[in-house]
């Protein structure tokens, strides 16, 4: 049987190591860089060296960054008064490109997970409520996902935050802008009952 | 190909891919079942409110007989439950979901267990759960799933277990008495106390747990041995125990 050159079989090894990437998809992705210009295999690699180099977590909030305090943290114009407290990093992109927050965020890197053994000590929790204690911070919106693990999360927040009297808000639960009552899930439907508001 | 049509309880659920999601599913007909939801991560899927832990839903999904993973194909709700709205209900939830995801077997057919299950979640729903339901099904889940600890009387001479240096040994499954200490393998010291509220729970309606009053040393020494006892005779760890305490 005719082997595949080493340094091609060992791209594909490592690509297929790759979170959504199966095998076929690795070799797929390995023939492409085979076939692109060396400038550019180059700039990729060059690319994810960069990312593990310079890329770290902002020591206030978590958030990925290439400076510390992050862009976000050191912008005068946001509201310091209101920290928003998100899962991952990602959801940070997610919550700007809504455009509505303009307050700081803080990332737990991660929810409370009773069946994965992840309690509050694996999570930035402590260095959320070190930021409360310092004083400045009005309002925690908790916007974790709308999970088991997520609320209760948002609970666990709740019970260790809400002493230090500072406004604790989650954001809302219920039906997608757009969407159809006729064509709601019951769970979403009686979260969204639940979360009513007065005109 | 075959299709399966039950009644069935969320046991757990692990992000797949993308957007999909890897159910475990603890079905009134065919056991526990693992299945892939395509796309049920999606904000507008209409999976997407259904996956929550325990809720209980009547189910469709299909594949190959003894596959070891299905198919979604539809789901409907049987009743809304509403688990998150406090935090004792939720760890209480944590610990139901992982004694039904340690103590039944892929594809182990256990109706009373499914009763039991469905017991827990009317309660938890109703939010009369009292503090000590955790540990009172978990008794009940290791009892149904043919794991109880034999309580009674030593496991190891039959005698009586007034003494008040009694011990529990995971290895033995059940209590010993002072004399019967040699060879036991790992044991651990069991209060009369904690030894009486676990007898109580194996017979007790799961409505009535909320009666029996623990105090937090009690609850605690309850929770280790559950923990140990767990442990030795399915190899898996109750991480959740430890939750109840927050």
């Amino acid at each position: 049987m005719v082997k595949r050159p080493k340094p091609l079989s060992v791209l594909i090894e490592r690509l297929n190591k790759l979170p959504g990437i199966g095998e076929r998809s690795a070799q797929r992705i390995a023939y492409h860089i085979l076939k692109t210009p060396e400038k550019d295999a180059e700039k990729l690699s060059r690319a994810i060296m960069e990312v593990k180099e310079k890329v770290i977590h902002c020591s206030l909030c978590y958030n990925l960054t290439d400076q510390d305090p992050c862009q976000l943290c050191q912008d005068p114009s946001r509201d310091k008064g209101t920290v928003c407290v998100i899962e991952e990093p990602g959801d940070i992109y997610s919550i700007e490109k809504a455009a509505g927050f303009k307050g700081l965020y803080h990332v737990l890197m991660g929810a409370l997970s009773p069946l994965d053994g992840i309690g509050p000590e694996q999570l930035r929790i402590e260095p959320l409520v070190e930021r409360v204690k310092e004083g400045g911070v009005k309002e925690v919106i908790v916007a974790t996902n709308p999970t088991l693990s997520g609320e209760a999360t948002a609970m666990y927040l709740l019970k260790v935050l809400k002493p230090l009297g500072v406004k604790m808000t989650r954001i809302a639960h219920g039906l997608p802008v757009g969407g159809n009552l006729e064509f709601a899930d019951e769970v979403t439907l009686a979260r969204s009952f639940q979360g009513r508001q007065e005109l | 190909m075959a299709l399966y049509d039950t009644e069935s309880i969320v046991v757990n659920t692990i992000d797949l891919g993308e957007a999909d999601l890897l159910v475990t599913l603890f079905t009134r007909e065919y056991g526990k079942i693992k299945a892939v939801a395509r796309g049920a991560r999606i904000l507008k899927s209409r999976y997407s409110g259904f996956f929550q832990p325990l809720l209980v839903l009547n189910t469709l999904y299909f594949g190959n007989e003894r596959q070891e993973l299905y198919r979604m194909a539809s789901i409907d709700p049987v009743k809304v439950y509403d688990i998150s709205s406090s935090m004792d209900k939720m760890f209480t939830a944590f610990c139901m979901m992982e004694v039904l995801e340690h103590c039944c077997g892929p594809g182990e057919i256990n109706l009373p267990m499914y009763r039991l299950a469905l017991e827990g979640i009317e309660l938890l729903d109703s939010g009369d759960q009292g503090p000590n339901l955790a540990l009172c099904f978990a008794m009940r889940g290791l009892s149904v799933a043919g794991y109880m600890p034999h309580l009674k009387d030593c496991i190891a001479c039959g005698g009586d277990l007034s003494g008040d240096k009694l011990r529990f040994s995971p290895s033995r499954g059940g209590v010993l008495c002072n004399r019967c200490l040699s060879g036991a393998g790992e044991h651990f010291p069991i209060s009369m106390g904690c030894l009486k509220f676990l007898v109580a729970t194996l017979g007790l309606d799961l409505k009535r747990s909320s009666r029996i009053k623990l105090n937090q040393n009690l609850k605690e020494e309850t929770g280790n041995i559950i923990f140990n006892h767990i442990a030795y005779n399915l190899g898996r760890e109750m991480k959740s125990l430890r939750f109840l305490e927050l």
